[in-house]
């Protein structure tokens, strides 16, 4: 049987989790999120956050911010891994949370939660080294295929207030209506385009007249127009969504139709940016707590590589 | 001046050369003379020092570790902006009998090789630290086609380089060719223990475009300011072009100047001249050069390349970190001052510009 505890004080720590552990966590969490719909229904009040990307320390600040699950329900919108040093660590505390608590923490799949980004941006990397062996990023891999696509949260009214449609990315040409997303047979590795791919791709950009080529190669790019008739069709008070780094930590745009969060403070160790979360109460109001990185995240400092600068 | 510190700072160089290695492999840019370079520097290298293990190994991970596409991209526009210059400059002066490229800080940069064979009216001139520069030498000197786009005429009497600490350290250290001037020059020492003399071969009537990449920033403001002064004092029709980090005025400078630190690397001018206006400044006010384009990585990559060539580029690799690279283009900039009747007008655009 699993010491949930004591690999969440483990994980914690970073220290070691023995690879059967591991194996049996993933299979565990992918028995839950395989009941999931692809779009979860989530009540208010609820607090959303964005990127993550292997920032354990930051994450851990976070949650002494916004206070640890169960006391706050969360949405985490995806890209956990990659990017940071203790991309599994992170990943790992994020699923025993989600075990420990089914209603109380919810996850979303974000466009690193795929074998092919992994293997570019470092998870895979830190897996072999921490390992010796790619099962462990192997066994991850399996439960991004089961994770969600997005999430609605509704404060439970029938009435005309709409709610907050909740997705790593954007929006897709391909999808007008939240219910299509439902059909959608998400168990697989993160297509390179149709509608699976954009919602964990696309970005908004103010000032485009319409759907326009992403610069990142897959989804599209979306402007004010787009996300006001999603939001009226769907009848949306609100679209959040993370992908992009932000240096505020949270950007309202297009009249505050759709907010971007970003949750992993001075990003790769290096861009100075803040971080936030944002809290959606009963009453749909919007609560956005800002953190910076925490000075002991800097211990990894002695790691990085020169590189990440032009010299 | 602190010899530790300046080891470190001609490390920056494998930095320099590394990513350019990679850009290389992956299509980004092309430079035939790249593996003679990064072959000649593994071999090479070790004996600049009597430790030398941690410098093969830090050697071995620069270029077997692959740089993301991010830094991929930035050493691109980098290099290939720079390139614009300088053949908008060799083509203007192509009648003039002669020209002068004088680059301070040169490290292992291939630049030479390539504008050499194209131009038979130049004259390109290196600078950096003695241990850098004799690297650099032996290595033109191993390799038959450097040895012959930099003119050297004594083939078959070539002396011989080193193989370890004791002969590195009894090596000659100047190389002079009818074509190519490379010497050590600490440029801190330049207006002080230097003067334009010592700057053997060096025409100051001539039209000259000095070049530093990656170079002044290391310097304390008032040294690098000297080594600006110092052209500007004693050529007559010449032209700088810089391509510098700013520290900007959101935290990225800040968390640049921490991290690098922790390396050991410096950099003073990082938040002094912070911003494009800051260093705008410098050069009208306080170095009194009028004559000023700046511009930043960003505007320069989208305003340089051509759609064909961008498309070109944004093909190459899958890349997924769209804003941290516009963040770090935001922060290195180009800046091309110039002085004397040169008249010098590249048709690329920069964001500030003064007369
Ligand atoms: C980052 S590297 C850039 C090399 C080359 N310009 C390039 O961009 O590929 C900086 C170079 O400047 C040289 N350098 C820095 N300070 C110097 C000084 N005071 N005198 C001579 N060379 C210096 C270093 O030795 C190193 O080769």
């Amino acid at each position: 049987m699993l010491d949930l505890d004591k690999i969440i004080d483990d994980v914690k720590k970073c220290n070691h989790v023995p690879e059967n552990d591991i194996l049996e966590l993933c299979l565990l969490v992918q028995e839950i999120l395989i009941e999931e719909p692809n779009i979860q229904l989530i009540d208010t009040p609820i607090t959303v956050c964005g990127d993550i990307h292997g920032q354990l320390h930051d994450l851990l600040t976070l949650f002494s911010i916004a206070k640890y699950p169960p006391e706050t329900k969360y949405l985490f919108l995806g890209d956990f891994v990659d990017r940071g040093f203790y991309s599994l660590e992170t990943f790992l505390l994020l699923l025993c949370y989600k075990i420990r608590y089914p209603d109380r923490v919810f996850l979303i799949r974000g466009n690193h939660e795929s074998r092919q980004i992994t293997t570019v941006y470092g998870f895979y990397d830190e897996c072999l080294r921490k390992y010796g062996s790619a099962n462990v990023w192997r066994y991850c891999c399996e439960v991004f295929d089961y994770l969600a696509l997005g999430a609605y949260i509704t404060n439970g009214s029938s009435g005309g207030d709409g709610g907050v449609f909740c997705v790593h990315g954007g929006l897709s040409p391909d999808i007008t209506s939240i219910d299509q997303i439902k059909y959608i047979d998400r168990k697989q590795e993160v297509p390179h385009e149709g509608s699976m791919c954009d919602l964990l791709w696309s970005d908004p950009e103010e000032n485009i007249p319409a759907w326009a080529v992403s610069p990142r190669g897959a989804g599209f790019l979306f402007g004010q127009n787009e996300t006001e008739r999603f939001c009226y069709k769907n009848n949306l008070n609100l679209i959040a969504r993370a992908h992009q780094l932000v240096m505020e930590g949270y950007k309202e745009v297009f009249d505050g139709s759709l907010v971007t969060v970003w949750s992993a403070p001075n990003y790769c160790y290096r861009c100075g940016n803040i971080a936030a979360c944002l809290t959606i109460d009963d009453d749909y109001n919007r609560t956005y707590q800002v953190f910076e990185s925490d000075d002991s995240s800097m211990v990894v400092q002695s790691k990085i590589l020169p590189n990440d600068y032009f010299l | 001046m602190n010899a530790r510190k300046d080891k470190v700072i001609r490390s920056t160089d494998v930095d320099a050369l590394s990513s350019r290695y990679f850009a290389v492999k992956k299509d980004y840019i092309d430079d035939p003379y790249m593996d003679i370079m990064v072959d000649g520097l593994k071999e090479l290298l070790p004996f600049t020092s009597n430790i030398n293990f941690s410098i093969s190994r830090n050697l071995k991970s620069a270029f077997e570790t692959p740089k993301l596409p991010a830094i991929n991209r930035g050493t691109y526009i980098r290099t290939k902006s720079i390139d614009l210059v300088v053949e908008q400059f060799l083509r203007k002066f192509k009648e003039e009998p002669e020209v002068q490229v004088v680059s301070i800080g040169a490290g292992s940069d291939t630049r030479p090789f390539k504008f050499l064979s194209l131009y038979s009216n130049l004259k390109y001139f290196e600078y950096d630290f003695v241990e850098s520069v004799k690297i650099k030498k032996a290595i033109i000197l191993r390799n038959k086609e450097l040895s012959s786009i930099v003119k050297f005429q004594n083939l078959n009497d070539v002396e011989k380089d080193f193989s370890n600490y004791q002969e590195f350290l009894r090596y000659d250290e100047n190389l002079f060719t009818p074509n190519y001037n490379l010497c050590p020059i600490d440029l801190r020492l330049l207006g002080d223990k230097y003067n334009i003399n010592s700057l053997q071969n060096l025409n100051p009537n001539i039209p000259t475009l000095i070049l530093g990449e990656c170079v002044l920033c290391y310097m304390e403001p008032a040294d690098a300011n000297q080594v600006i002064k110092f052209f500007h004092d004693n050529l007559n029709k010449s032209s700088i072009l810089l391509y510098e980090p700013i520290g900007g005025d959101d935290n990225f400078g800040n968390v640049m100047v921490k991290n690098l630190s922790s390396r050991g690397i410096s950099l003073p001018n990082l938040m002094h001249y912070n911003t494009l206006e800051k260093q705008f400044e410098r050069f009208t006010k306080e170095l009194k050069i009028e004559n000023l384009q700046i511009a930043d990585m960003n505007f320069v990559l989208n305003n340089w390349i051509d759609g064909d060539e961008l498309n070109r580029i944004n093909h190459l690799e899958f890349l997924d970190e769209v804003e941290e690279i516009v963040l770090m283009n935001k922060h290195y900039c180009l800046i091309l001052a110039q002085w004397g009747d040169l008249n010098f007008k590249p048709i690329q655009k920069f964001q500030l510009v003064h007369e």
